[in-house]
């Protein structure tokens, strides 16, 4: 079963936007981005057609 | 005058030449002087432009000239606001370095056009991002209920200001919750407009796609007028819609008689604790509400919601986060990171989550006009709380106390959040919850509550 590490996600992503990140901080990140990651799970196991699509302006 | 005085009762007052403006903004002024040491509720006082403009109002009247529906109240704003001449601190120590704004917010300038004097700038979360008030630059600000314990957040300055009679209204700001979390927990009224119906010009923002503005007070009636008040549309908030004028105001009377209102069972039942359901379920009897609601997928809703506010919050701060990461405040410096790395596919499929809920949302709202619901998961926590029981779940408490608003905000509902009137010795609150564009009946509900003795205001034991 394939897992996430989300310290490893942090530390090699953090480049990707211009931030530099030193070991202690990705692993305090990567506590909030397993959560981030959690959550994410059951959005994005979520079925929506084809034509939900994103809104170009939200109107409630 | 009663420090608990209302903000109508003064206008009428100070509109009749009873009582000038001046007095009512000195009374205000000395109040907080004597009582912020303990609550920390404002970050700075604007004692000199108040006088002057309570002057204003003053002169105004003894001119002959209609001073407004709010003349002479004493409001405070969150301080993301900006005001003309003062610093938008928006919570953080970044910002205290940025130029003086040169122009009032548009909410701000217009409550200011109905009479009422700006006394202040109130403490919230950094950048908004808590449901706390714990601040690591500026202090934590205290329960006026019990100062060992929070006020919520994150518009806890605007919530506390009001609970501790300081002011009778205060401006605030809701993406997640921020304005019904510390209503709930300070034991005051508050409302959460539609996304989109009130001007967010002038205030900085966290979420663009979430952030809302909106009044605190201690009645249903002040709420309204407040509310009443900001409201009409504004280009300079591109998400602030051209709709025409819908006063809520004159709704106050109408009683509830003829609407179906339902209870929000379910997750809002499993996410609250004993105390914060029953209470709800106490109040939605006494009112007849017999009818219990479910809606479908609400734990995704806010999970979406959840990771919507990490990708646009930490996008937002990136600039800063790349060149001062230390001089953020710790309690948001490795959420707003993370945010910032979140993928853009979590992210869209979040956006298209929620116009897939806001579709049932619609569907709901064929078989009901209002919904209720508990505000906040429990009362008001210990300062430096980290986690709290929920139905025998330990959970960390920043993150979940808007699990309950956070799905309902997702999709820009107008909801009222109100104070139960409950025998412990801290508040508990309800959410009344309309389809969009229907604050009206947010206030209609709320009022019929307070009529009820069902809904008030907590008073402070000093």
């Amino acid at each position: 079963m394939e897992t996430f590490d989300p310290e490893g996600f942090v530390e090699a992503a953090a480049p990707t936007v211009g931030l530099t990140l030193i070991l202690a901080e990705c692993a305090a990140v990567g506590e909030q981005m397993a959560r981030i990651h959690a959550l994410s799970q059951c959005v994005m196991d979520f079925p929506l057609a084809a034509e939900d699509d994103i809104a170009p302006r939200f109107e409630p | 005058m009663n420090r608990f005085v209302s903000a109508l009762d003064i206008a009428a007052v100070v509109r009749s030449g009873d009582v000038t403006a001046k007095t009512i903004v000195s009374d205000a002024l000395s109040r907080i002087a004597a009582d912020n040491k303990r609550i920390n509720a404002f970050t700075r006082v604007t004692e000199a432009d108040a006088l002057r403009d309570a002057a204003a109002v003053d002169a105004a009247i003894a001119a002959g000239r209609d001073a407004g529906p709010l003349a002479g109240v004493p409001f405070a704003v969150k301080n993301l606001f900006d005001v003309q001449g003062e610093v938008t601190l928006a919570g953080s120590r970044i910002n205290a370095a940025n130029a003086a704004a040169i122009a009032d917010a548009t909410a701000v300038r217009r409550l200011r056009e109905a009479g009422a004097v700006l006394v202040g700038l109130l403490n919230m979360d950094e950048y908004a991002y808590g449901f706390t008030t714990e601040n690591s630059h500026y202090g934590a600000t205290r329960n006026p209920h019990d100062l060992s314990r929070i006020a919520g957040g994150s518009s806890g300055g605007s919530a506390a200001a009001v609970a501790g009679a300081l002011v009778p209204l205060t401006l605030g700001t809701d993406t997640n919750g921020s304005i019904r979390v510390p209503s709930a927990l300070c034991g005051v009224f508050g409302l959460k407009p539609t996304y989109g119906r009130l001007s967010r010009a002038g205030v900085f923002p966290f979420v663009g796609s979430l952030d809302h503005v909106g009044p605190f007070a201690r009645s249903t009636a002040d709420l309204a007028a407040a509310y009443d008040a900001i409201q009409g549309a504004d280009a300079r908030d591109p998400m602030c819609a051209s709709r025409a004028m819908e006063p809520t105001t004159p709704q106050l009377g109408l009683g509830i008689e003829g609407l179906r209102i339902g209870l929000l069972g379910g997750y809002f039942e499993r996410n609250a604790d004993e105390n914060a359901w029953n209470a709800v379920v106490t109040v939605a009897r006494a009112a007849g509400v017999a009818r219990e609601v479910q809606w479908p997928e609400v734990e995704r809703a806010r999970a979406a919601a959840f990771i919507i506010t990490a990708a646009e919050g930490g996008q937002l701060h990136l600039p800063n986060l790349r060149a001062q990461r230390d001089a953020f405040d710790p309690l948001i410096r490795d959420r707003l990171t993370a945010g910032a790395l979140t993928p853009g596919a979590w992210y869209v499929q979040a956006q298209r989550l929620r116009r897939w809920f806001r579709d049932r949302a619609r569907e709901v709202f064929r078989d009901v006009d209002v919904l209720l619901a508990p505000t906040a998961p429990c009362a008001a926590t210990s300062i430096g709380q980290e986690t709290m029981t929920l139905r025998g779940r330990e959970i960390p408490l920043r993150p979940n106390m808007g699990l309950l608003t956070q799905p309902l905000s997702f999709i820009g509902l107008p909801i009222v959040a109100a104070p139960l009137v409950v025998d412990s010795a801290l508040p508990l609150g309800l959410q009344i919850i309309a389809p969009a564009w229907r604050e009206d009946l947010c206030v209609r509900v709320s009022a019929a509550l307070q009529a009820r003795g069902l809904v008030c205001a907590k008073p402070v034991q000093s």
